[in-house]
């Protein structure tokens, strides 16, 4: 059970390192993709609509509603 | 008179669009985070703070109590049909709900949950306005020196009647003060224990320390666990008959006055509400015996309980600056986030905020009561979503929100840190709220002790020279004790017992 608590952290870490140097959109699908992967192994699609929707609908949620402007980065202009 | 035309103010505020869709939405999403499993309200609130920075204080403030109250009441219907309590204070409604549900009574099992919840929700909002005046008044006599001691007291209750262990409860609070005195003095302008890393002058905030205890925390002891639960999926009639009506009256009478007084004592909470509501029940009784086995008074006095005591937690933090449980320190802690200095002030300075708050609770109820009977068949198939499929979303919203509230990434790692203390904690059954209490009052206690000792010129009987601050401490000083003076009258009486 620990490789489970070890996967979180290490992703979370990852996360946290690449969220401004690759930009939110992109940093977000791949830690969520990265945790699915880890924790829903059976549901390939629905792992992959996840991982693509989570990002952008949190990006929408935070940066356009909101006001809270997230990093582009190698994305962005 | 005047209190009604306050309260037709704050109506008028709390019923504006925005605060009105923001509020369906809170109590939305707090039934949603009450029903979910391994998503507490206090991680709601905590992940939802970052989100409202945009937000007009009042609307933030709306919507957060109504997550607040939401899940109190959200938390009610996993008790009920999965004899799992979504929130703590739901945990005495698994007793006889789960019983009800077994014998295809879940309906009038939530329907009389949802009904006492309104009426305790309601007594609660008048006794507030009733209680508030007064109470303000008194606050306003408060010196640094009162406040200094009121919120020792605050702290030292905490630990203590939450039923868990005191030592344990005023560990973490000492861990929270000291975590918040990291950053620079506020009055001589040194370093604390900073260890020369420039992102630790500004010091810790709260927010990065509560979504690591709580959401971060969250996942990780919920990643553990494999979870297939039995859903009681049969429930019709939510209306209970004039029966149950008749069998649960007295239980909601009483559930919501006792609900309410716990609620405004410091570390009192609507779990301990809940709980003394159904010993209560069970006491008064007529066939004890049929507790535990289904009957819908336990399910009603607990209920109402719990959702008075949330009332009543605002109280004090909206009369006195002073959060009686740990969902409503983060409350304090977001309106200092906002700006707002919460204290007796409050009611002058910002009377749209504090009417409205109020007007809100009245609307959040009924909107409670209007959205939960019609959609429990959306709460029940939400309870069988595996958390395996919501663990990365939880994630990512939890570090995205800790990002956002100020674009840096040392709080990011900051709120890791603390997910895995967080996750060590409740391995070695520590508690997490607490630390929290610690985090926020710490800063505010050392202030206002400090401000005491200017006033006195350095002379520390001053705490016990004023009446009401010695009252508060010697409260204090009780709350600690009165575990070893249990320990100790009831040695004497087992040596008692055993001479005779």
């Amino acid at each position: 059970m620990l490789g489970r608590i070890i996967w979180i952290i290490a992703w979370s870490t990852i996360y946290g390192a690449t969220i401004e140097p690759l930009g939110y959109l992109l940093s977000t699908g791949v830690v969520t993709f990265a945790l699915l992967a880890y924790f829903n192994r059976r549901g390939w699609i629905f792992n992959i609509v996840l991982s693509v929707a989570t990002p952008i609908s949190i990006f929408i949620l935070f940066d356009t509603l909101l006001k809270s402007p997230l990093p582009r980065g190698i994305l962005g202009p | 008179m005047e209190v009604w035309d306050k309260l037709l103010f704050g109506f008028t505020v709390a019923l504006s669009p925005a605060n009105f869709l923001y509020c369906l939405i809170g109590v939305f999403i707090g039934t949603i985070v009450g029903v979910l499993p391994g998503l507490g309200v206090m991680n709601a609130v905590a992940i939802l703070i970052p989100m409202t920075f945009g937000m007009n204080p009042t609307t933030a403030m709306i919507m957060l109590a109504g997550i607040y109250y939401g899940a109190m009441y959200g938390g009610s219907t996993t008790s009920i049909l999965i004899n799992t309590p979504g929130e703590a204070p739901a945990i005495m409604t698994t007793l006889d709900g789960y019983q009800m549900a077994l014998q295809g009574r879940a309906g009038p099992a939530l329907g009389i949950a949802a009904f006492g919840s309104f009426i305790a929700g309601t007594f609660a909002t008048i006794m507030l306005m009733v209680l508030a005046k007064p109470l303000v008044k008194v606050a306003l006599s408060f010196g640094p020196t009162e406040y200094f001691s009121m919120l020792v007291l605050a702290l030292c209750t905490l630990g203590g009647l939450m039923g868990e262990s005191v030592i344990k409860g005023l560990l973490m609070a000492a861990f929270g003060i000291f975590l918040g005195t990291v950053g620079i003095d506020p009055v001589t302008g040194a370093e604390r224990f900073t260890f020369g890393i420039p992102e630790l002058m500004d010091g810790i905030g709260f927010l990065p320390v509560a979504i690591g205890l709580f959401a971060i925390a969250e996942v990780l002891i919920t990643a553990e666990m494999e979870m297939m639960r039995p859903v009681v999926e049969k429930v019709k009639g939510l209306l209970p008959s004039a029966k149950d009506w008749m069998a649960s009256k007295g239980a909601i009478a009483r559930g919501t006055i006792i609900g309410f007084l716990i609620g405004c004592m410091p570390g009192g909470g609507a779990t301990l509400a809940s709980v003394v509501s159904y010993l209560v029940e069970k006491k008064v009784s007529k066939h004890p015996e049929q507790f535990g086995k289904g009957a819908i008074e336990g399910v009603a006095g607990p209920e109402t309980a719990n959702n008075a005591a949330s009332g009543g937690a605002m109280v004090p933090l909206l009369t006195l600056g002073i959060p009686s449980t740990g969902v409503s320190a983060v409350l304090l802690g977001a309106l200092m986030l906002y700006g707002v200095r919460p204290g007796p002030l409050l009611f002058e300075k910002n009377p749209d905020l504090v009417w409205g708050l109020i007007a809100s609770f009245y609307i959040g109820n009924a909107l409670l009561l209007v959205i939960n009977l019609p959609l429990i068949g959306i709460w029940v198939q939400l309870l069988k979503v595996p958390f395996q499929k919501l663990l990365a979303f939880i994630l990512v919203i939890a570090i995205t929100g800790t990002y956002a509230t100020n674009n840096s990434v040392t709080e990011v790692y900051i709120t890791v840190i603390f997910g895995v203390i967080g996750y060590l904690m409740k391995q070695a059954d520590l508690p997490a709220a607490p630390v929290i209490m610690g985090i926020i009052l710490g800063p505010l206690i050392e202030t206002h002790f400090r401000r005491a000792l200017i006033i006195s010129n350095g002379d520390y009987s001053t705490f016990f020279h004023h009446p009401l601050s010695a009252i508060f401490l010697c409260a204090a000083i009780g709350s600690i004790l009165y575990p070893v003076i249990r320990w100790v009258v009831k040695r004497n009486h087992g040596l008692k017992a055993a001479k005779a």
